[in-house]
């Protein structure tokens, strides 16, 4: 099964492409702008270097973030039109999923990290089973130290956000902490793998009432209790 | 410095105003206008804009579209948070990804009282009451170093009226 | 047949025009997604364009009867609005041409509005004056001909609908200001209040709503609400907003040699604005034409026909189309 990835979540865009288990392409840049302008020529040309074109795709994955909501209602609206008008099924695959399972061949927990404006993350918790994830709880939203202080046992920190908090996750935890820089290279063909497993089990989303993952509600949340805290200073 | 008060008499000396502090941004700063309808943010920013060089007539009201972005000196970005009703709705609006964007160039912003969790720990913030048709009592307040130093360089009287 | 897709601001929409008819013209804020889509669709509010994108395509082409594959082009605005909202419709549009290898073409928001007024008046001459204004913009556009522009005039300060709307907030009487204000007026005395009428000795056709606004709040600030003469005030309100609105297209008409005035935009559905013109129009010796209600709001089917124009003229938009939130209003080359 082909499968054709799409993620302007982050600071960097990926596309991906995969033919089963085999990685085809995994395109990364930069995210210029808000990801608009390059993101059909991006996946154009990760197509003709396979020398597909969107026709031979069988089924689409797309990034629902979190992350930067402006950049992911790029690359959400463009999956969910292509898959709509190719007739092909579709996986939303969370960012912090990708992250995680990227690092799968890890035997401690896991977790990937992603930067949420004003100092605060999206995190969750992940734990290895072989060849793919599993997550732990529920997705957070809010300051660092929220999020560590769930954490017991030694973990894996990964992702973007990561080094902004590097210092404050070892003034925390200490030797439980180690650091796995991710680069986010390999985000195109992770989330295509991730879809690969959902449509092998007989599952996708419907593609018309895809939408991004905000977690806003938790975000909302933290940013006004930091506002409280400050105001009570 | 950490505030001060001015008396203005007329829509083009709360402009004037507004054209002294914006001759003193840098980058990355963020002017938080707060104030009812009528009370000369827009005004006032007409002024913030001609301190960073841009024209007084290429700066409307962003009410409908919650942003204008204007190429100064430094690039504006000036929001209008009006129609928004609280950090749920800003969020989903991207307002936290356009003061990111800001970070390189001026941000300001109307109504910032409606996202005041939003603000980091430096800003300015611009308080406007009507005192008569025409007159405005305008409260500068500084949090921040950057923005205390700005205060204690600003000239003019307290309490001028013109 | 083009499909039309215009997220620009509030509203997401989407269109099918053919042979400058209307075959669908869907607005997301207007579909009873619930009965349409067997209820699995939660409520769509504005600016819910991801939301909303793909039901509002599907929905234009399966309610005109049509298929995906006979859609020959698109036609998406990609200039002036909110950026976070064009996006939405221009990645929809940008996937759609790409995978149908169909020309795409990106539209200015006001450009639409004019094809809006061309759409509903068949007989509407070249050039006119065309006169539009909504929440986000108050513009004179002298039309030469088909694409090609002039701005004669725009907004100092607060866009036309936007004084209707900050005025409704601050009589308490919800949004969007302008229909409340249109309905609430039918009950008052226009002549109540006589409020400042903007720019009047001004010899620029730019309009100015910030200092009307400012002079009603101040004239009832910090009374009760329940005292206030709130129908009178509506009507006085919008006498000097219709005034204004009315006296500078006049003024910008008289300047050019036409003969046609068109009326257009969201505020164009106004009663009001329509009898002045209607009156004052012809008295000044010009024909005015005004937009179908179901036009002049922000939709779709104006930018399908924007988009004929355009793609007849030979101008297409590459696949690394973008979005720029104010853009000058440029005619055809």
């Amino acid at each position: 099964m082909r499968i054709l990835s799409v993620d302007t979540s982050g600071r960097f865009d990926a596309v991906g492409l995969i033919d089963g288990h085999l990685v085809l392409e995994d395109f990364v840049a930069e995210a210029e702008g808000n990801s608009l302008e390059d993101i059909i020529l991006n996946v154009d040309r990760v197509l003709t270097s396979s020398g597909l074109t969107i026709a031979d795709v069988d089924g689409l994955a797309v990034g629902i973030g979190p992350g930067f909501w402006t950049g992911a209602r790029v690359g959400i609206t463009v999956g969910k039109i292509l898959a709509y008008v190719t007739n092909k099924p579709l996986c939303g695959i969370s960012s912090l999923d990708a992250l995680a399972y990227q690092a799968r061949d890890v035997r401690i927990l896991l977790c990937p990290l992603v930067e949420a404006g004003r100092g605060n993350v999206y995190g969750g918790l992940y734990r290895s089973e072989g060849e793919t994830v599993a997550k732990e709880g529920e997705y957070s939203a809010g300051p660092i130290k929220g999020l560590l202080e769930k954490i017991r046992e030694p973990v894996l920190f990964l992702g973007e956000a990561m080094e902004l908090h590097r210092q404050t996750i070892s003034e925390e935890l200490g030797p439980l902490a180690s650091f796995r820089d991710s680069g986010g290279g390999r985000r195109g063909s992770a989330m295509a793998l991730l879809a690969l497993s959902r449509f092998e089990r007989g599952e996708s989303d419907d593609a018309l009432s895809l939408v991004p993952l905000y977690l806003k509600e938790p975000l909302a949340q933290a940013l006004l209790a930091q506002e409280r805290k400050r105001q009570a200073q | 410095m950490e505030k001060r008060s001015f008396l203005t008499g007329s829509p083009s000396a709360t402009q004037d105003l507004g054209k002294r502090i914006g001759e003193k941004l840098g980058p990355g700063s963020v002017v938080a206008l707060i104030g009812e309808l009528g009370s000369g943010k827009t005004c006032f920013t007409k002024g913030l804009c001609a301190g960073l060089g841009i024209p007084k007539r290429h700066v409307t009201s962003p009410s409908f579209a919650f942003v204008n972005e204007y190429q100064g000196g430094l690039p504006v970005l000036h929001l209008d948070l009006y129609r928004i009703e609280g950090v749920d709705m800003a969020l989903e609006l991207g307002v936290l990804d356009l003061l990111r964007q800001a970070e390189s160039g001026v941000a300001i912003i109307e109504w910032a009282d409606r996202i005041s969790a939003l603000l980091s720990d430096s800003y300015l913030a611009v308080n406007f009451s009507v005192l008569s048709a025409r007159r405005r009592e305008i409260v500068l307040s500084a949090f921040g170093e950057q923005f205390r130093r700005l205060l204690g360089e600003l000239d003019g009287d307290e309490n001028t009226i013109r | 047949m083009i499909l039309g897709i215009e997220t620009s601001c509030d509203e997401t929409a989407a269109a099918l025009v053919a042979d400058g008819t209307i075959l669908s013209n869907v607005v997301a804020s207007q579909m009873d997604l619930h009965a349409r889509f067997g209820g699995i669709v939660p409520e769509i509010a504005a600016r819910k364009h991801v939301e909303a994108i793909g039901y509002v395509i599907k929905e234009a082409i399966d309610s005109a009867g049509k298929e995906l594959a006979d859609v020959e082009a698109v036609a998406v605005t990609s200039k002036y609005g909110l950026v976070g909202s064009l996006l939405v419709g221009v990645a929809a549009a940008k996937s759609l041409a790409y995978t149908a290898k169909i020309p795409l073409v990106g539209i200015h928001h006001i450009e639409g509005h004019i094809f809006a007024n061309i759409l509903s008046n068949p007989e509407l001459p070249m050039p006119h004056v065309c006169l539009t204004v909504s929440g986000g913009h108050s513009m004179l556009v002298y039309v030469k001909g088909l694409c090609q522009y002039e701005v004669m005039g725009n907004t100092l300060d607060d866009a036309g609908g936007e004084a209707f709307d900050k005025v409704a907030k601050f009589l308490g009487l919800g949004f969007p200001g302008g229909p409340v204000i249109d309905r609430l007026s039918a009950q008052g005395d226009r002549a109540a209040f006589n409020f400042p009428r903007p720019l009047r000795r001004s010899n620029t056709v730019d309009f100015s709503f910030s200092g009307l606004k400012t002079a009603v709040v101040n004239t009832f600030k910090g009374r009760d609400r329940a005292t206030l003469p709130l129908a009178d005030i509506a009507a006085s309100f919008q006498e000097a907003v219709v005034d204004h609105l009315v006296s500078k297209t006049l003024q910008a008409a008289s300047r050019k040699d036409v003969s046609a005035i068109g009326v257009t935009g969201g505020v164009a559905m106004n009663r009001r604005l329509r009898e002045v013109f209607a009156e004052m129009g012809p008295r000044e010796g010009y024909q005015v034409f005004f937009t179908r209600p179901d036009l002049c709001g922000d939709n779709a089917a104006m930018v399908a026909a924007a988009g004929i124009a355009r793609l007849t003229y030979g101008e297409a938009a590459g696949l690394d189309l973008g979005v720029v939130a104010h853009a000058p209003l440029e005619s055809v080359r």
